[in-house]
């Protein structure tokens, strides 16, 4: 029998505060849960209690579970019966400085795997109303994929410094810059405004160099010939 | 083509060029280093690569009256 093991994060709970895990639905893995264990420690006296419902809204407490000051408490192994669990911590009348609670999970005949377990973690919104409620985060600006159709062209790079882009002008929020040197014999350089033969990034006769930037800052590139005017071939994304 | 060049105060100047005389909707802003005359001697070639980037905006020139295929033009 393989057990998973589940760390819930449970915020330091004031006198008498208590903290209620979201409902968990034993059937929505694609394990059912079988069996469910708790085990806290908590610096100071509290109560922790297994709850099952049958509809998510009204919970009867299957296990009692008191925890005693800097021990262990561990509710042992509960088989469930009804379709929603979750655990519940009552605090005693001091305030804890330090709170933390394990739930272990028996599946059906065998263990969760580490993507069911990620599952669950994530679906873990178990704090009370009187804690902080944790802020949704949404990821932009990855550099990884292209979110809008690339900027594509020639640029002639002279002996005079001049800005490289695809386009018309600067692309707007550009994640990425390729400058590939067309020409077969000339060298050309790159660098910011100041950029001049001597003191830019060289880049060889078919060489192509490649910026990533932060979409939420224009940064403009230079480019300078070594020599004659040359063509670069430009993508901007 | 027309063109205006606005210096900085980066040691740098901004080239707008624009071709609403040929009725191409198309404006162009490059910042190029160096002075007006550095400017100036980059025209030629910004105008270049937006005739080439943006060619499909261009009108196709004209085939000349009785001119046909293949034959040279003097």
């Amino acid at each position: 029998m393989g057990v998973s093991v589940i760390p819930i994060k449970v915020p330091a709970l004031q006198a008498g505060q208590e903290y209620t895990q979201d409902k968990r639905d034993r059937f929505n893995v694609s394990l059912p849960v079988d069996k469910v264990r708790g085990l806290t420690w908590g610096d100071k006296a509290a109560t922790l209690y297994v709850e099952e419902s049958d509809n998510g809204s009204t919970w009867v407490a299957t296990k009692t579970t008191a925890i005693v000051a800097k021990t262990t408490a561990d509710t042992g192994w509960v088989t469930l019966s009804k379709r929603y669990y979750r655990f519940r911590i009552k605090n005693g009348t001091a305030t804890q400085g330090s709170i933390t609670l394990y739930q272990q999970i028996v599946g059906m005949g065998s263990y969760l795997d580490m993507e069911e377990q990620a599952g669950i973690v994530v679906l873990d919104h178990g704090i009370p109303e009187a804690n902080p409620v944790p802020t949704a985060t949404q990821l932009t600006g990855s550099i990884a994929t292209t979110i809008s159709s690339p900027e594509t062209g020639i640029k002639t790079v002279t002996a005079t410094a001049a800005e490289v882009f695809a386009g018309a002008t600067k692309k707007a929020n550009r994640r990425k810059l390729s400058i590939r040197n067309e020409s077969t014999a000339l060298r050309f350089r790159v660098g910011k405004s100041d950029v001049t033969q001597q003191n830019g990034f060289p880049v060889e006769p078919g060489a192509t160099i490649i910026f990533e930037f932060d979409p939420k800052t224009a940064v403009p590139i230079y480019a300078i010939s070594e020599g004659a005017a040359l063509e670069v071939g430009v993508c901007e994304e | 083509m027309t063109y205006e060049i606005i210096k900085n105060i980066n040691r740098t100047t901004t080239l707008h060029m624009n071709f609403i005389d040929e009725n191409v909707d198309i404006q162009g802003e490059i910042n190029i280093k160096g002075g007006v005359e550095d400017a100036t001697s980059y025209v030629p070639f910004f105008e270049n690569d937006l005739r080439c980037n943006f060619a499909d905006k261009f009108p196709v020139p004209e085939m000349p009256e009785g001119f046909e295929e293949g034959e040279m033009l003097e």
